[in-house]
Formats: C-alpha cells, structure tokens, sequence
C-alpha cells in the first residue's frame, strides 16, 4: 500500500484537538469529558512549550492511574460480585461485539475497495476497533507475516484512533438515545 | 417478540451508526480545512 508522508504545521497540530473537542462537544456533549481528557494529553505534547507535563502525563501519571485503577476494581471485586453468570454473560458479549468489530471492519474496508480507485489493504479495517495500540500493532504484525515488505502501522494505527474517538461518540449517543427512545414505549 | 422495542432498538441503532459516521467524516473535513488553509497562508 502507498504511503504518503505529509508534513502538518505546527499550528495544524495545535488547532486539531481543539476543533476535535468542540465537534464532538456539538455533536455528543456527554462524550465532552472522554474527548476533552484525550484531546487535553494531545495538545499539551502538540504545543511543545509543556515537555515536563507531557512527559510525566505520559509516564508517571500514565502509571500512577493504571495502579490506581487496578487496585480500585481489584478491591471491589468480591467474591460475591464477581462470581456470578452474569459476569460470563458480560465477557461473552465483550467477545461477541469484538468478533463482529473486527470482522465487520475487514468486510466494511473490502466493500470500500469495490469503488475506491487505489485500493487499501482490508486488514486496516481489523484496526479500526477502541483497543488502542495493540489492535493496530496486531494488523501490522499480521500483515508483516503475510509479506515481509508489508508496513501498514501508520495506516492501522490512524483507523484505531477513529475507533477510539468514534467508540467513545457511539457510547455517549447511546447514553443520550436510549433514554430518549424508550422512555416512549 | 416485542416488535415495538425491536423497532426502538433499531431506531438507537440508526441513529447512533449515523452520529458516529456523521462525526467521524466532520473531523476528517476539519482537519482537511485547517491543513489547506495552513498550506495557502504559508505560501
């Protein structure tokens, strides 16, 4: 697959999660938070005069919430809690919704290529899922076994972060819509 | 079968496919015009 390396402008890279933000703020202002958190770590590493709190938002603080996460779920799982069908049936449907994200994607992405003049490789479409960066490591892996001179990462990391923005969008408007419709049945 | 539910399901279905679309393509026109404008004031 040809890759066209495109040189952005500073300004560009500092506008973008602003503009990021206020789009998904119109469109889904219950995503606003998610979006904001994401978008707030890429401005402060866009706009360069932030190294320091760049750099420790990505390791120590990166880490710290990790932990903090960790031993927050791991504290309330009881045995109680935890052990119950209906944690299985939660597993499983995470599964199934993974199955058909990746398997959709590919088809989706081969559907694509029946009309776009230069072809992609559908195994981007595998990418395109929120599990940020191991979806889009993955492809890449993948594809580098099949062929040897394959290097789709920029390509499957970019259809990975739109699944992120967009997994994070699709759960606010349906925050917002299930409320709304079925509160009229 | 409740169709009345299955039919609201499919209408949150709709609708949040169609949000998402929707503002996955808005993102790609922003950045398209922020790019181009930055390209033709740097000119």
């Amino acid at each position: 697959m040809p890759y066209n390396q495109v040189e952005v402008p500073r300004i560009v890279e500092i506008l973008f999660p602003i503009m990021i933000t206020l789009i998904a703020g119109i469109v889904a202002p219950i995503s606003v938070a998610l979006i904001g958190s994401l978008m707030f770590g890429n401005l402060i590493r866009a706009c360069g005069v932030l190294t320091r709190l760049s750099n420790a938002a990505q390791n120590e603080l990166a880490n710290l919430i990790t932990l903090l996460l960790g031993i927050t779920i791991g504290s309330t799982m009881t045995a109680e809690a935890f052990l119950d069908i209906r944690t299985i049936m939660i597993m499983g449907m995470g599964l199934v919704a993974f199955i058909f994200d990746t398997a959709g994607g590919v088809l989706f992405a081969k559907l694509l290529n029946l009309f776009l003049p230069t072809k992609v490789n559908p195994m981007i479409g595998a990418a395109g899922i929120s599990a940020f960066p191991m979806s889009g490591r993955v492809v890449q892996r993948m594809a580098a076994k099949e062929d040897p001179t394959n290097f789709i990462l920029m390509q499957a990391m970019s259809a990975n972060v739109a699944g992120q923005l967009g997994s994070v969008v699709a759960g606010s408007l349906i925050l917002a819509l299930v409320p709304a419709v079925f509160s009229a049945l | 079968m409740d169709m009345q539910l299955i039919g609201a399901g499919l209408e949150v279905t709709a609708f949040g496919l169609g949000g998402v679309f929707a503002v996955l393509i808005l993102f790609y026109i922003a950045t398209k015009i922020m790019l181009g404008i930055s390209n033709k004031t740097s000119k």
